[in-house]
């Protein structure tokens, strides 16, 4: 499967007429990829957004407020606005807007994954109960009330163990114990995590407790067409993600496991989506392997977070975003076969908690070899926090070359020049 | 919606009224009662030779102004701005058009005399005197600036489509984007491109590309049409105090 054309529907002049609205977060990272994807398609396009945009007045309608925490009013909302501008697509850019996309598009006969569908990968517990009886392996697990007692919560637990939010992403709140007296601070903290998150529902009262699962990770970037899966991407993560907390630094594809490793990867992903019932759009899946096998440890009704698809090149200029517009809209596909022989990209970890007050090297990192670009993603003068508590990266370097050993080499060449100054809050508090 | 709140250049339309130089006097009574912007046509002369002069009239991104193309050149190069009649010294075409009542500012560059007219006066009187007053300016083979007059060198900022962006920002674009702490800066125009820089709250903000292409592009393509391309050369990396900031938040609709 991997690097295959995928299904490419006839041109159809009528859904480039209409528009394509994207549902994204004031927070996130992913707009401007989309948008720029959109110009590079000639599609019209449409931003809905949790805050009214401040320039909604000279938007043409191109922008609308929808709100993404009451779904049933959301929905309303892009129905009514597909009544003056007729929809051709959905797109919901983040995990905050997923699943509103998915029922709005329910609404509107839009293809598109089903809510209950989406729902199940926007909640970790349900993805665990949804995945349980479908013969892939999986870790066991519990869930718990966030006012249960921690004590004797970890009395009854197994070790090692890992705690999650329901809810949270970017490894935020996810947090490893081998022991009882870990496992309660770690649930202690993951109830403070959830309330300064403002999470709310179902997500805000529970941790789910997993079994730890040793491995190399790796994380699958597809493309859903009418159930047939295609891999776009499979990256490696070379830094080992053993805990107790588990901030994403490397990732570069291709993959170099093996082969056959890489058939089980597919047909376990694959096998995951059936029996989760996505069918339409992009995927993203994250999976540890060691001797017991394939785990697949969460996959999302998205393509991936943070400014990370910069990584991925395919053919005739086309970016991971250009692929996703192009389904939805019922655009050919063009084949997914990347552009350079070996991408990467790595998320600039946060060293310490504190004041960002400087960043060096960036020349230096820049013109280091097979590195293509580098992003720092957070100002000067703001607060870091770190995992578990934070879900920010500092940046995104890129590279590209020949090999993913060369690919990884430069990225942490590349890592190395960089020199953070950042002030400690407690410092600054005295 | 911007297009109604002012005129855009896509309101305007060809001139429709041709005349001749004698009949002037009786078009100009027709016309004054034209709501559309015409074009007038007349047997003018450059020194002595005679030749036919069709002016257009366009809107602008401005109510208060508006751009009258003679169809011949203006100035040989640069830009020459009159914002009053104190300041029309050096040259005879603004003065002549500082005659005519209601009109408080004279603007000239290679192509065109852009008028800026007095609150309470309307076009449908002005331009019709303004017509006239170009045409009989350019038939008795007057000069348009005076001998060793200096225009100002035309750059991206002082065209009139540069003029007209600023114009918009200033009034419209960035009072807008104020409350969010930011502003927006038309940092050059070259050929169908404008170049903008974002700051303050705008700059780094994870909705930076929302509010320029959904927003500044959008409006700047309606009020002028020419430019087809706006570019952000702003380095977001640089931004202190982004409004929306990527990262903060991340939390599932569940």
């Amino acid at each position: 499967m991997f690097g295959v054309a995928i299904h490419c529907a006839p041109v159809n002049d009528a859904a480039t007429s209409r528009r394509l609205l994207l549902l994204v977060p004031t927070t996130s990272y992913r707009i401007g990829d989309f948008l720029n994807a959109a110009e590079r398609l000639g599609v019209d396009v449409a931003v809905g957004s949790d805050e009214r945009q401040v320039l909604e007045l000279y938007s043409d309608d191109g922008t609308l407020s929808v709100d993404f925490d009451d779904l049933d009013r959301g929905v309303a909302r892009i129905v009514a606005y597909n009544a003056t501008f007729q929809l051709a697509a959905i797109i919901g850019v983040d995990d905050e807007t997923t699943l509103i996309a998915a029922k709005a598009s329910q609404a509107l006969g839009l293809p598109h994954n089903t809510p209950d569908s989406v729902e199940a990968t926007a909640n970790k517990h349900r993805l665990r109960t949804c995945l349980a009886n479908s013969g892939l392996p999986a870790p066991r697990f519990t869930l718990l009330a966030a006012s249960d007692d921690p004590a004797q919560a970890a009395r009854e637990s197994f070790y090692p163990a890992v705690l999650k939010p329901l809810a949270l992403s970017a490894s935020r709140g996810v947090i490893r114990v081998d022991d009882r007296a870990q496992f309660a601070a770690a649930f202690r903290r993951i109830g403070t995590i959830l309330e300064n998150a403002g999470v709310t529902g179902d997500a805000a009262r529970h941790i789910l407790v997993e079994e730890y699962v040793p491995g190399v990770e790796v994380a699958l970037e597809g493309l859903l067409d009418k159930g047939c899966l295609t891999i776009l991407a499979l990256f490696d993560k070379p830094d080992p993600l053993e805990g107790p907390y588990f901030e994403e630094t490397i990732y570069v594809t291709p993959s170099r496991l093996p082969e056959h490793v890489r058939d089980v990867i597919t047909a376990t992903v694959n096998r995951a989506v059936a029996t989760l019932g996505l069918h339409e759009g992009p995927i993203h899946a994250e999976l540890r392997i060691n001797d017991e096998g394939v785990w697949l440890i969460e996959v999302a009704a998205r393509s991936i977070g943070g400014l990370c698809s910069r990584a991925l090149h395919f053919g005739a200029g086309e970016r991971l975003e250009d692929l996703i517009l192009r389904h939805a809209l019922g655009l050919p596909v063009p084949a997914a076969e990347p552009e350079r022989p070996a991408t990467g990209v790595m998320m600039i970890p946060i060293p310490s908690a504190g004041i960002l007050r400087g960043v060096a090297g960036i020349e230096a990192a820049r013109a280091t070899e097979n590195i293509e670009d580098l992003t720092i993603s957070v100002p000067l003068g703001e607060i870091l926090v770190p995992v578990p508590e934070g879900n920010r990266y500092l940046g995104f370097i890129y590279a590209a070359g020949d090999t993913p050993e060369a690919v990884e080499a430069a990225l942490r060449s590349a890592h190395g020049q960089l020199k953070f100054t950042i002030e400690a809050l407690l410092h600054r508090e005295q | 919606m911007l297009a109604g709140s002012f005129p855009t250049c896509r309101d305007s339309h060809a001139l429709t009224v041709f005349f001749h130089r004698s009949l002037r006097s009786d078009i100009v009574g027709a016309v004054s009662k034209i709501k559309q912007p015409y074009l007038g046509r007349a047997t003018c002369r450059r020194g002595k030779t005679p030749f036919a002069m069709f002016i257009q009239t366009q809107a602008t991104a401005t109510p208060a102004r508006m751009k009258f193309l003679p169809g011949c050149a203006v100035l040989s190069s640069g830009t020459a701005d009159f914002p009053g009649a104190d300041s029309s010294n050096g040259s005879p075409l603004a003065q002549a058009l500082f005659e005519i009542d209601g009109v408080n500012g004279v603007y000239l560059d290679p192509t065109s005399i852009t008028l800026s007219k007095a609150d309470g006066k309307e076009w449908a009187e002005l331009k019709p005197a303004a017509l006239v007053a170009i045409m009989d300016h350019f038939d008795a083979g007057r000069p348009v600036v005076d001998d060793g007059f200096e225009t100002t060198p035309e750059t991206g900022l002082n065209s009139e489509e540069g003029k007209a962006i600023q114009r918009l920002f200033d009034e419209h674009i960035n009072p807008q984007v104020a409350s969010h702490g930011g502003h927006i800066a038309l940092v050059d125009v070259r050929d169908d491109t404008a170049y903008i820089q974002m700051g303050g709250g705008c700059q780094g903000c994870g909705m930076a590309d929302v509010t320029l292409k959904q927003g500044v592009a959008k409006a700047i393509q309606a009020q002028v049409p020419t430019i087809t391309n706006v570019l952000d050369v702003t380095d977001h990396g640089g931004g202190i105090n982004p409004y929306y900031q990527p990262g903060k938040g991340g939390t599932s609709a569940l």
